[in-house]
């Protein structure tokens, strides 16, 4: 059997080295994804499994070559965060972090090394929740606690066996580790069951630990990472589209219907008004105005929506059109609990907020709908005073001369701004290909290269094209940045924007409508995104994530308290069974549950309370010798018999004590003979574990409960 | 009455580390509101409490039972039988380990460890043996037995205490063995005369007996062990030898050393002298042992001076002492051999 049982699962040491490798590997992939790790520290993936290759073979690095690797490390990653400042401190530390991982894995020699690389990789998995806080994240958090409880599970079982006997020659000691490592009695499919309901006990108490912690605090010293690629800070010709980015989602729009999503959805941010050769920046003053003459045009009805946006902005809350009011629900800061605060909307009509966004921002905007092209029937008559139209004429004082001969040669008849606008747009959508390539940007003048040779670009190229157009004909214009188009889900009537979908659109100005919302670029005309299959599987369960770990906050907390307060009120009041389903955010069958849970636990805890009793000072279960041996020492006590420190002393000792200092009368003599009887059964159970009626037991009891009164 | 807690917990090198990490994440994470910071100090902290409760598991329905040696010798390695039984019907118990306190006769302690447990199934026992050296002649008791588990991540280790009156008493440890081989030398002519006079043990068939510790296994009686299920020894009538009485000497001075040293010298000549299949006595100040052969008589007479104590001032009859060869013992070895010796 015992044969049987030693063929039955792996070796100890196997299973050892495997959690080990297996924790620092997924440790390892919390950080590399990031962005903002160099991609060639991906190559420490082989670190783990050659390092437990090694470790098998009994190769390790030696202490000095460590040491010296390890100030190496230090050295470099000084010199870069000297270089980088606090901003690359996070990947600095990271990178050093798993270099010392790196070498600590390589040169484990003693069980306590193994504990450091734990806790090196459970450092770096931090390091994760801010360099990568995605699902991803949270997938590899559920792997990595597993791994971990494998790890140290395992490393308690080998380090008890193997590091116990001091005294033992070198020789010994190798021959009792590898006796230990080979045994195969212990990784059994029982004890893998344990570990699976060990697991899931551990995960059940961080989620309700996690829901718990109070979320309070200063929120004043931290780090972020933003998740996707940011907007830029301005729109040009030199650098990378700004659609280049990850599919990632970056901004979640709730309360739309499919027919608003149809038309198409541009989530406006900041607002360029500065034309360079090299592009479109912003002004470093805002520019004397109003909303009525620098900002949108509300048009159609005013409708409720909520945004759910990652830090892509710096301090503006892009909006779907002008805004009539802005609530910030909750986050904005490194600090989800603490909402951002809101200053107002500009002559641009942007949001602006107090402080650069830092964490993920929720918020509900009273507003209107911006479509691209002027509204149909508006004649309000709208006007610039003559600096404002300067500036949004303003053009590069060595702008291609070829730029006003094609303005004039597409402008023959058109009088009209939107018209002449019309015509531009067309001309570029028609004759221009999209493309995410960057054929252009390294030419002299990569707008004129656009325009007259290459006739390929990306959204940026379009924008400055045709915001350079207007000007050139005398319509002041200026480029907006965010994002448009996004993708559709059926199921919960969301709007999407993903890293992707990041774009740069015009804004031109007509004394007939005021500013208006314009796109040249071809791409902008593709039919609506839907999201369906396995992405949309994926998305929800960001969204899920998003909602409920990275987004949970003191309004979640204080809701679920008002939410059982509510619930726990209405049901004093005595209301009907269907009233608990008020509790507004939590089912009733948790509340039923968690009862369930306190009602057990309570009664487990009367039940073993009853059955117990204290024997020496410490609780005892029901033990039948431990119960006949208080009753012996209870009656001795009652008899003053019981000497000092009788603690330490044998059952037989007790007695004899007792038995010397009993007087010769005839009592005295039945009390000995109890005692000796006593002893005797209560060795007979206790030490040869012998079985005695409980009708004896209970006899004998009852004899020195009368002796103890006597 | 004497109170203390149900459990010891102490901190492992790991465990401090942990705790550490556990308050810094959790400063970290309560400053910055970073929710996955606060994912993993509730892993930490689910981890911590967790650990507690899982070793109290495996440490709760753990039984233990010591059996001292037989007996047991000064300076010689000894063993303590630690047998444990999981009484949980369920859930094993895993990572064991047993450390022992003894309190020698002159209330000096000394702590043994068993060797680790892996793993003890739900009902199933362990036996393994503490190996220890006592350090003094007389009764050592076994104080307190500790259970300790480091079990499931050897961030503490929980310890559950067991007091004396559990475990099941102590053992007596016999004076050290020491060399007597010049010794017997001088006393040549005597075992000269027993070889002479005997063959082995005898060959005449007497009786059988359970085996107990220290019988020769070539005496077992296979047939019969075999029959009954235990094993028995046959027991044969002893030829005629010689038969000494080994007589402590009155010490020279109240020195411990000087007197413990001359119980070793007996224990060790009586034991040597009855391999030797000299029939032996011994007398000391309150103690008789009258001459006979065989290991249970080196059992016997070892027994008694581990017992033995220079306070008794009762002295043995004298006419039991004047029929034997008596030799008497000191603290430096063979003093003096009186008589001529008789047979018994």
């Amino acid at each position: 059997m015992i044969q049987g049982r030693m063929k039955a699962g792996m070796t100890l040491g196997f299973a050892y080295e495997t959690g080990l490798a297996l924790a620092t590997t997924l440790a390892l992939l919390a950080v590399l994804p990031a962005q903002t790790v160099p991609s060639w520290l991906w190559i420490s993936l082989l670190i783990p499994p050659l390092a437990a290759y090694l470790h098998r073979h009994s190769k390790t690095l030696g202490s000095g070559v460590t040491t010296l690797a390890g100030f190496l490390i230090l050295l470099i990653a000084s010199a870069f965060g000297i270089q980088g400042g606090l901003s690359v401190l996070v990947e600095v530390m990271t990178a050093t972090l798993i270099g010392f991982l790196a070498l600590r894995l390589l040169s484990r020699n003693e069980p306590r090394h193994d504990i450091q690389a734990l806790l090196m990789g459970f450092l770096l998995f931090l390091a994760g929740s801010i360099l990568q806080p995605t699902l991803v994240y949270g997938l590899l958090f559920i792997a990595f606690s597993l791994a971990v409880i494998w790890a140290l599970l395992t490393h308690n079982l080998v380090t008890g066996g193997l590091f116990r006997e001091e005294e033992l020659s070198e020789d010994e000691k190798e021959s009792i580790k590898k006796h230990v490592l080979a045994r195969r009695d212990i990784i059994t499919p029982r004890f893998l069951s344990i570990v699976a309901v060990l697991a899931l006990l551990i995960l059940a108490s961080t989620v309700v630990l996690f829901a718990s912690f109070p979320r309070i605090g200063f929120g004043r010293f931290g780090f972020s990472r933003q998740r996707g690629i940011s907007l830029p800070q301005s729109v040009s010709l030199g650098g990378g589209s700004m659609a280049g980015g990850s599919g990632e989602v970056v901004a979640r729009i709730y309360g739309l219907s499919y027919a608003r999503f149809e038309r198409g959805l541009y989530l406006r941010g900041p607002v360029f008004d500065i034309l360079k050769k090299e592009g479109f920046s912003r002004s470093h003053k805002d520019i004397a105005g109003a909303p009525s003459q620098l900002g949108l045009h509300p048009q159609g009805e005013p409708f409720e929506y909520e945004v759910f946006l990652q830090p892509v902005t710096t301090k503006i809350l892009p909006i779907l059109g002008p805004s009539r009011g802005v609530f910030v629900i909750r986050g904005g800061k490194l600090h989800p609990s603490m909402p951002i605060r809101t200053i107002g909307v500009n002559a641009y009509s942007e949001v602006l907020t107090a402080e650069p966004l830092r964490g993920p921002v929720r918020y509900k905007i009273n507003g209107y709908f911006s479509e691209n092209g002027a509204a149909s029937g508006l004649l309000n008559s709208f006007s610039l005073t003559t600096s404002q139209r300067e500036h949004f004429l303003k053009l590069p004082s060595d702008q291609d001369p070829r730029i006003l001969d094609l303005v004039n040669e597409l402008l023959s008849q058109k009088q009209k701004s939107h018209l002449k606008a019309a015509v531009f747009s067309d001309y570029l959508r028609n004759n221009f290909e999209y493309s995410l390539a960057q054929p252009n940007a390294f030419e002299s003048d990569p707008l004129a290269a656009f325009l007259f040779d290459d006739r390929r670009g990306h959204c940026e190229y379009f924008a400055i094209a045709y915001a350079t157009l207007l000007r050139q004909a005398g319509i002041p214009a200026r480029v907006v940045g965010g994002y448009a188009g996004g993708i559709w889900d059926p199921k919960d009537k969301i709007a999407l924007f993903r890293s992707s979908d990041a774009h740069a659109w015009v804004e031109y100005f007509t004394p007939e409508s005021g500013w208006i919302q314009d796109d040249a670029t071809p791409a902008s005309t593709q039919l609506p995104q839907i999201l369906t299959g396995l992405a949309a599987w994926i998305e929800r369960m960001e969204r899920r994530w998003d909602d409920n770990i990275v987004d949970y906050g003191l309004s979640h907390q204080l809701g679920a308290i008002e939410s059982v307060y509510l619930g726990l009120k209405e049901l004093g009041k005595g209301d009907q069974k269907g009233d608990l389903l008020k509790f507004r955010n939590i089912p009733s069958w948790v509340f039923w549950l968690v009862a369930a849970i306190i009602g057990l636990a309570f009664s487990l805890w009367q039940s073993q309370r009853l059955r117990s009793f204290h024997f020496f000072g410490r609780r005892v279960q029901h033990d039948q010798s431990l119960i006949l041996a208080h009753a012996i020492i209870e009656a001795i006590r009652k008899q003053g018999l019981l000497e000092e420190h009788y603690e330490s002393q044998t059952m037989r000792t007790i007695i004899n004590h007792c038995l010397t200092n009993l007087s010769s009368e005839t009592k005295s003599r039945e009390a000995s003979d109890l005692l000796v009887r006593s002893l005797k059964i209560y060795e007979y159970m206790a030490f040869a574990e012998g079985e005695t009626s409980i009708i004896k037991i209970v006899s004998i009891q009852k004899e020195l409960k009368r002796w103890q009164k006597s | 009455m004497w109170e203390r807690a149900p459990r010891q917990i102490e901190f492992t090198k790991s465990g401090k580390s942990i705790i550490a990490i556990a308050i810094a994440v959790g400063l970290a994470a309560l400053n910055t509101g970073n929710n996955l910071l606060f994912l993993g100090w509730g892993l930490v902290l689910a981890g911590i409490v967790l650990s507690g409760l899982l070793s109290e598991s495996a440490i709760r329905p753990l039984l233990i039972r010591v059996l001292g040696p037989k007996l047991a010798r000064v300076g010689d390695p000894g063993a303590l039988i630690v047998r444990l039984h999981n009484k949980a019907r369920r859930t094993p118990s895993f990572a064991i380990e047993t450390a022992l306190e003894l309190t020698g006769p002159d209330a000096t302690r000394q702590k043994v460890r068993a060797p680790f447990v892996f793993l003890l199934r739900a009902g199933d026992d362990s036996q393994s043996a503490a190996r220890f050296v006592a350090q003094s002649r007389g009764y050592w008791q076994i104080q307190t037995a500790s259970l300790a588990t480091a079990y499931p991540f050897g961030f503490f280790k929980k310890k559950k205490r067991i007091v004396g009156a559990e475990l099941g008493g102590g053992f007596w440890v016999a004076p050290a063995r020491v060399a007597v081989d010049s010794d017997l030398q001088k006393l040549r002519s005597i075992i000269g005369e027993a070889q002479a006079g005997r063959v082995g043990r005898g060959d005449e068939f007497f009786g059988l007996r359970p085996f107990q510790q220290g019988d020769d296994p070539r005496h077992i009686h296979w047939r019969r062990s075999a029959r009954s299920g235990r094993l028995s020894v046959i027991e044969t009538e002893a030829d005629e030898g010689t038969l000494v009485v080994l007589e402590l000497a009155a010490p020279g001075s109240n020195a411990e050393d000087k007197r413990e040293a001359a119980l070793a010298f007996l224990g060790s000549l009586a034991e040597r002298l009855l391999e030797n299949g000299v029939g032996v006595g011994v007398l000391a100040p309150g103690l008789w042992l009258t001459p006979d052969f065989g290991a249970f008589q080196t059992e016997r007479i070892l027994l008694a001076l581990a017992r033995f104590s220079y306070e008794a001032q009762e002295r043995p009859l004298a006419d039991k002492r004047s029929i034997y060869t008596r030799i008497l013992v000191g603290p430096e070895g063979v003093e003096k051999v009186l008589g001529a010796g008789g047979r018994a």
